[in-house]
């Protein structure tokens, strides 16, 4: 049975809080394994820092192309393996702060440009016809992708 | 102009200190359980067993107030488990998995479906003991050259000597709750190439979607550091 593209990408924009570190979901697979018809790409373009700063993100390759899933709020506090306060590295990015502080408020802003530029690689993110990856999110995530 | 940018300002920082406390309140509502664990590996050498083991500690919290449904943070904080074998060679198993380890292989089976207060405090018994069940060992990895991370090797649990040569073999894997200190300091006397940050793959693929297996293993799976 076929899924409308809407809901797929709102199931890519959950998925992203079971895959990596911190997984709401334990063993469901990394880079390689799949969701549907997407297959889910490996961990290595994750920017160094980003559990520091609470940041998640996962790319697919997807029959609609490269989809690009930020993880929204799964840590109110800090926590030392889970990551920063998603409210300190994150939320503060709506009160219009970017991480350019000694404090790493807003951190998560900075590495969702470093992980969209990571997926992009070196080709231009627009082709000839207006392609570009989709990005998608839950909550906070969803905010990330606005960026 | 400059009174409209103190304006600006003063709005930021009110909407900063409004989500700072909404912070702290949630960081005063969440209930945290901790114990160390010690994992053991035993192996079957040529030249006799050789063990490795390492102490770590487990964090469950639940901040959500989810904890009746079995939902939490979980994490862990410490090394991956070395084995010495001979020629230089080392087995290593990676830390994933760790931190819920102890509730499959310490506890009976009806107390999974308990709350997670009620199995965390089943678990924060020091001198609790047993075998890891084969469903749950963790990944065992070892390296073709241990300087070079992109040569890592993932090793069956079930044949050793695959890997090895004869007479290697998998002896044990147990797990006890304990009270001594938590290790640090041994992957990294072995593994030097290990960096601060827990992201960073051993490898790097063609294509992400089909990654090689030094791909879809982290620094962070031999060492999470303690604060």
């Amino acid at each position: 049975m076929t899924i409308s593209k809407d809901l797929f990408l709102a199931l890519l924009s959950l998925d992203a809080y079971n895959r990596g570190y911190g997984a709401g979901i334990d063993g469901l697979g990394g880079g390689g394994s799949k969701i549907g018809t997407a297959t889910v790409g490996s961990d290595e373009l994750l920017p160094d820092g980003a559990q520091a700063a609470g940041f998640y993100a996962v790319s697919y390759d997807t029959p609609y192309g490269t989809v690009i899933s930020y993880r929204g709020t799964d840590n109110f506090t800090y926590d030392d393996v889970r990551g920063a306060s998603d409210i300190t590295k994150g939320w503060t990015i709506g009160a219009g702060l970017t991480g350019e502080n000694p404090w790493g408020i807003a951190a998560q802003s900075g590495l969702t440009i470093d992980f969209y530029d990571a997926v992009v690689g070196d080709d231009e993110p627009y082709d000839l016809y207006g392609q570009k990856p989709i990005v998608t999110g839950h909550s906070l995530g969803g905010g990330l992708a606005g960026l | 102009m400059k009174r409209f940018s103190n304006f600006h300002q003063c709005a930021v920082a009110a909407r900063l200190a409004l989500l700072m406390m909404l912070a702290l309140v949630l960081a005063g509502c969440a209930e945290e359980f901790s114990w160390r664990q010690k994992l053991v590996l035993v192996v079957e050498t040529p030249d006799g067993e050789r063990r490795g083991e390492s102490v770590g500690v487990v964090r469950w919290r639940d901040a959500t107030g989810a904890s009746e449904m079995g939902m939490g943070q979980l994490g862990f904080r410490g090394e991956a488990v070395v084995v010495g074998l001979s020629e230089g060679r080392y087995l290593f198993a990676l830390i994933k998995g760790r931190q819920v380890m102890g509730q499959y292989t310490l506890l009976d089976k009806a107390m999974l479906g308990k709350s997670l207060p009620e199995r965390a405090q089943a678990l924060q018994v020091v001198g609790l003991k047993g075998r890891v069940p084969p469903e749950r060992y963790p990944k065992l990895v070892t390296f073709e050259d241990i300087t070079r991370p992109e040569t890592v090797r993932q090793v069956d649990p079930n044949d050793l000597a695959a890997t090895f040569g004869e007479g290697y073999a998998l002896k044990s894997i147990t797990l006890e709750i304990t009270d001594e200190p938590v290790t640090m300091g041994r992957v990294e006397k072995v593994l030097g190439w290990l960096g601060p940050y827990p992201e960073p793959t051993l490898g790097k693929s063609e294509d992400i979607y089909s990654p090689i297996f030094a791909a879809t293993v982290n620094h962070g799976d031999f060492i999470r550091r303690q604060k």
